[in-house]
């Protein structure tokens, strides 16, 4: 334990919690976007992925057990980022270069933003979890569906069809894939998986999964926004009682066929 | 700053003007001050620091105080020199400021030059900084065990090409601290792990590899440098062109020493 202490009390042992702890949110956020292009396949299909992540080890944990361990360890994840990055930023601050006009030569962009682009993701969890998994902050388009728990399709196509959320969200989903793609490069510096010769796979990589999560993130509130995917049936439950009988809308045979494939 | 290639038919003029912005902070203050000074009849020739060595004298002969600057062997091999030349440290040469040449500057160019503070490096007067926080990194890492019986036989101990190039590489290193003064955290990782890698790739680094990079990141730590973010600027900034590599073997070798906590001394093999 004694060594634990020492180790995270040095600069690199903080940079460690600080890689693993953004590893265990990389791979959520790489599940998450992968979880929302389930809205294509239409709104019994997300409704029911989101049910099946509730139900996840129920026959032996019991129901949402799987889902609060989870839930327990990203919000751990969470705390421990910011915790040991406010205590790296408090020493880095002392030990600024004084003086000297800086010309940044090096840096990207995203490598700069870092600390910026961090703080909007925490402001931006906080809001997402009040809107869509609490449904304390209930925006949505006049003539669609207010929050109800457990329709998240509904919950969604009403918040994406006021142009404004949708923006926030992109804009929000700029900043996620800046933080990750320096994140995710950075983290395997700190871990010394880094080297000349992988280092442009390790940044191509890094950029690639970056792109790839902003397109599939922005891709469900464009898709509301522009009407390229449909609005939820009238009542969810009464579309889910007419599925046995193939009596499903248009819209929705489409999607789940080109999701099938 | 830097001149941009020389026009056509131009006759390059022999000396140069130049305005030198320059940090002035005496000994034992807290904040110092820019002073502006006019240099005239600079031969193009001239180096950078000879720059600094006619301006100064001609601030002594009209009984003003020089303007405080390190450099000893001016061929750009033991790191003494070290300022910040128009916001980059050591300048826009990719050298050291001791190899900056004056033919670098247009004519009339307005220069200025500051000292590599930081946190861990505090200001002893003008452009002189106290960069001994690095010789307390050094001496942190104690010793290596040579072997001190006759001379061995060459090629006693085969050492792969690349490994030998990665270390020598890594030994390039002339501790100037250009690197932390280029960092926006202040921090000297680069140059830790420089030190750290030339020896821990070689066989004969090996015994006391592990304690050397325990003791060599703690005392980096102590001396108050900052962490590393991954900017890259160090690497940016190195005259002798050190990689980043380097510090992600670092971290790598770190925390291998820390969960082994074991004591490699006896144990000849690099990896």
């Amino acid at each position: 334990m004694k060594r634990v202490m020492a180790f995270y009390d040095t600069s690199i042992g903080k940079k460690l919690v600080v890689a693993v702890t953004g590893l265990v949110m990389y791979g959520f956020i790489i599940g998450h976007m992968l979880g929302n292009l389930k809205a294509f396949g239409g709104a019994t299909a997300l409704d029911q992925y989101a049910e099946m992540l509730r139900e996840i080890g129920a026959s032996f944990l019991g129901n949402t057990t799987f889902l609060w361990i989870a839930r327990v360890v990203l919000i751990g994840a969470v705390i421990a980022h910011v915790v040991t990055i406010i205590q790296l930023s408090a020493r880095n601050r002392a030990s600024r270069p004084r003086r000297a006009i800086r010309r940044r030569n090096a840096s990207t962009l995203a490598a700069t933003w870092m600390a910026i682009s961090g703080t909007l993701i925490l402001v931006f969890i906080v809001i997402h979890l009040a809107q869509f998994t609490f449904g304390w902050i209930d925006i949505h388009a006049s003539g669609t569906e207010g929050y109800e728990y457990g329709a998240v399709y509904s919950n969604i196509w009403g918040a994406f069809n006021v142009w404004w959320v949708a923006l926030f969200y992109v804009a929000m989903m700029a900043m996620v894939c800046m933080h990750v793609y320096h994140g995710a490069w950075s983290m395997c510096q700190t871990l010394g998986l880094d080297a000349p010769s992988r280092n442009k796979a390790i940044r191509g990589g890094a950029a690639a999964v970056a792109v790839l999560l902003f397109i599939g993130f922005c891709s469900v509130p464009l898709a509301m926004l522009t009407n390229a995917i449909g609005p939820p049936p009238d009542d969810v439950e009464a579309a889910e009682a007419m599925q046995p009988t193939g009596q499903e809308s248009v819209v929705v045979a489409e999607g789940e066929a080109g999701w099938s494939n | 700053m830097i001149k941009q290639e020389p026009d056509n038919g131009q006759p390059t003029p022999d000396t140069v003007s130049l305005t030198i912005r320059a940090w002035r902070q005496a000994r034992g203050e807290d904040h110092g001050h820019f002073e502006v000074y006019e240099v005239g009849n600079v031969p193009v020739d001239a180096s950078f620091l000879e720059m600094l060595d006619i301006l100064n004298e001609d601030l002594v002969s009209r009984g003003r105080d020089p303007i405080a600057f390190e450099s000893d062997c001016r061929e750009g091999i033991c790191g003494t020199c070290g300022i910040v030349v128009d916001g980059l440290p050591h300048g826009p040469g990719h050298c050291t400021t001791c190899q900056l040449q004056i033919r670098d500057f247009e004519d009339g160019a307005t220069i200025t030059i500051e000292p590599f503070a930081t946190g861990a490096f505090p200001v002893i007067k003008d452009l002189m900084v106290d960069r001994s926080a690095l010789d307390r990194i050094i001496q942190a890492g104690g010793y290596v065990t040579v072997h001190s019986g006759p001379k061995p036989d060459p090629n006693s101990i085969p050492i792969e090409h690349d490994v030998v190039e990665d270390a020598l590489d890594a030994s390039a290193c002339i501790g100037c601290g250009a690197c932390v003064a280029a960092c926006p955290n202040g921090s000297s990782s680069l140059f830790t792990s420089a030190k750290i890698g030339h020896l821990g790739l070689l066989p004969q680094g090996q015994p006391e590899r592990e304690d050397r990079v325990r003791k060599m990141v703690e005392a980096m730590d102590e001396e108050g440098f900052g962490s590393c973010r991954n900017y890259a600027e160090c690497q940016a900034s190195c005259p002798k062109e050190i990689s980043i590599k380097y510090i992600g073997r670092m971290n790598a070798d770190y925390i291998k020493a820390t969960i082994s906590g074991g004591d490699r001394r006896g144990d000849m093999h690099a990896t």
